[in-house]
């Protein structure tokens, strides 16, 4: 009687015991469109950008991205000066999912990039007048040669919408790293940084299709 | 569905919210640096290398009828523009109605884009400096880069 009590209590024990799930290195692929590119300058902004992104989630956690985009620009201001720019972008980095253990598709991450656009630019700015000692000199330059680089931290969500398809938005803030400058010109844009400043802070809002494999 | 219209209208406010936020923001431009460069000459007493206080001292350059400087009274330095089409600005110190010394500037004018909220601006490069020693003892390029940093460009030693 007394051994059958212990080993019900044993194996009450076992039942009790969580089965630890394992969770597989590779739980899908996704591609992500950035919508908010396209709708900023449909609203007035300076500024177009489309982008997509790429990404795999490992053990629901980790997520390297690779984003890949394209940013123009095509402005003149009131005083006749223009700057037209269009040039391809690229960033490298990883998200972490903070809701890892929960077995679904929707996702709150923190992350990373590394970014990266080599861009040409024009810029025709009324001639410069010398009010002193009177005079005019042109102001033309066209396809000055430059690149940047820059470093983002990313704070996003992703929820799924329908069966494979699901949206997300990110906030984003990006530090320039470096940015080669011209001796008559400084890049006023930066394809996928945007503005030229040393901080800076964007916005993604995505479709985002997971592969069925 | 429903899952979808509140994600969408929740990330939509979101990224309004951030969007203005980030246009309020991009509205402040410190234009300062598109105001004309001037390049700085400052006196000193060569004995010393103190600061020289000139008694009154008017500036005027070829090529202008401007007066750049009117009678300014114990000046310790003076900032002068250049010219932005050619490569040499002569100005003429006037310390009296017979004392003047002729200072010829030699320089490379490079014009350059700041931003399009600022527009454009011309800096300088000086490549050398000469003048007329009827007061003046010696000069001495400083530092070449006349841009809107305002620093001392040439010294003047009396």
């Amino acid at each position: 009687m007394v051994s059958l009590s212990i080993s019900a209590q044993a194996q009450k024990k076992i039942m009790k015991q969580p089965v630890k799930e394992i969770i597989p290195l590779y739980n899908g692929t996704y591609i992500g469109a950035d919508l908010y590119g396209l709708g900023s300058n449909l609203l007035g902004g300076d500024f177009l950008s489309s982008e997509v992104s790429f990404s795999v989630n490992l053990k629901r956690r980790f997520f390297p991205v690779l984003e890949v985009g394209y940013g123009k620009t095509n402005t003149t201001n009131e005083e006749g000066l223009s700057y037209k720019s269009s040039a391809p972008y690229v960033r490298i980095g990883v998200n972490y999912n903070t809701m890892f253990k929960k077995k679904s598709d929707n996702f709150l991450y923190v992350g990373a990039r590394y970014g990266f656009s080599s861009f040409k630019y024009d810029i025709i700015a009324p001639s410069l007048t010398d009010d002193i000692f009177s005079g005019e000199v042109p102001f033309s330059y066209l396809g000055e040669k430059s690149n940047a680089s820059w470093l983002e931290l990313v704070l996003g969500v992703q929820a799924q919408v329908y069966k494979s398809f699901l949206m997300g938005w990110s906030l984003r803030y990006k530090s320039s790293f470096s940015v080669k400058e011209n001796l008559h010109t400084t890049p006023w844009y930066i394809p996928g940084f945007g503005k030229n400043k040393s901080t800076s802070y964007g916005v993604t809002y995505s479709i985002i299709y997971k592969l069925p494999f | 569905m429903k899952h979808l219209l509140r994600h969408s209208l929740f990330g939509l406010f979101l990224c309004l919210i951030f969007g203005l936020g980030l246009s309020s923001c991009s509205e402040e431009n410190d234009c300062s640096l598109t105001s004309r460069s001037m390049g700085r000459f400052n006196f000193l007493t060569k004995s010393t290398l103190s600061e020289k206080k000139i008694d009154t001292l008017s500036v005027t350059a070829l090529n202008t009828d401007s007066v750049l400087v009117n009678k300014d009274v114990l000046a310790t330095y003076e900032s002068l523009p250049l010219s932005y089409t050619s490569n040499m600005t002569t100005f003429i110190f006037h310390y009296s109605e017979t004392e003047r010394d002729t200072l010829w500037v030699s320089h490379q004018n490079i014009a350059h884009f700041v931003s399009m909220e600022c527009g454009t601006t011309m800096f300088h490069h000086l490549d050398s400096v000469r003048c007329t020693y009827n007061i003046i003892d010696s000069i001495a390029i400083s530092n070449p880069e006349i841009d809107n940093n305002e620093k001392e460009n040439i010294r003047i030693f009396y």
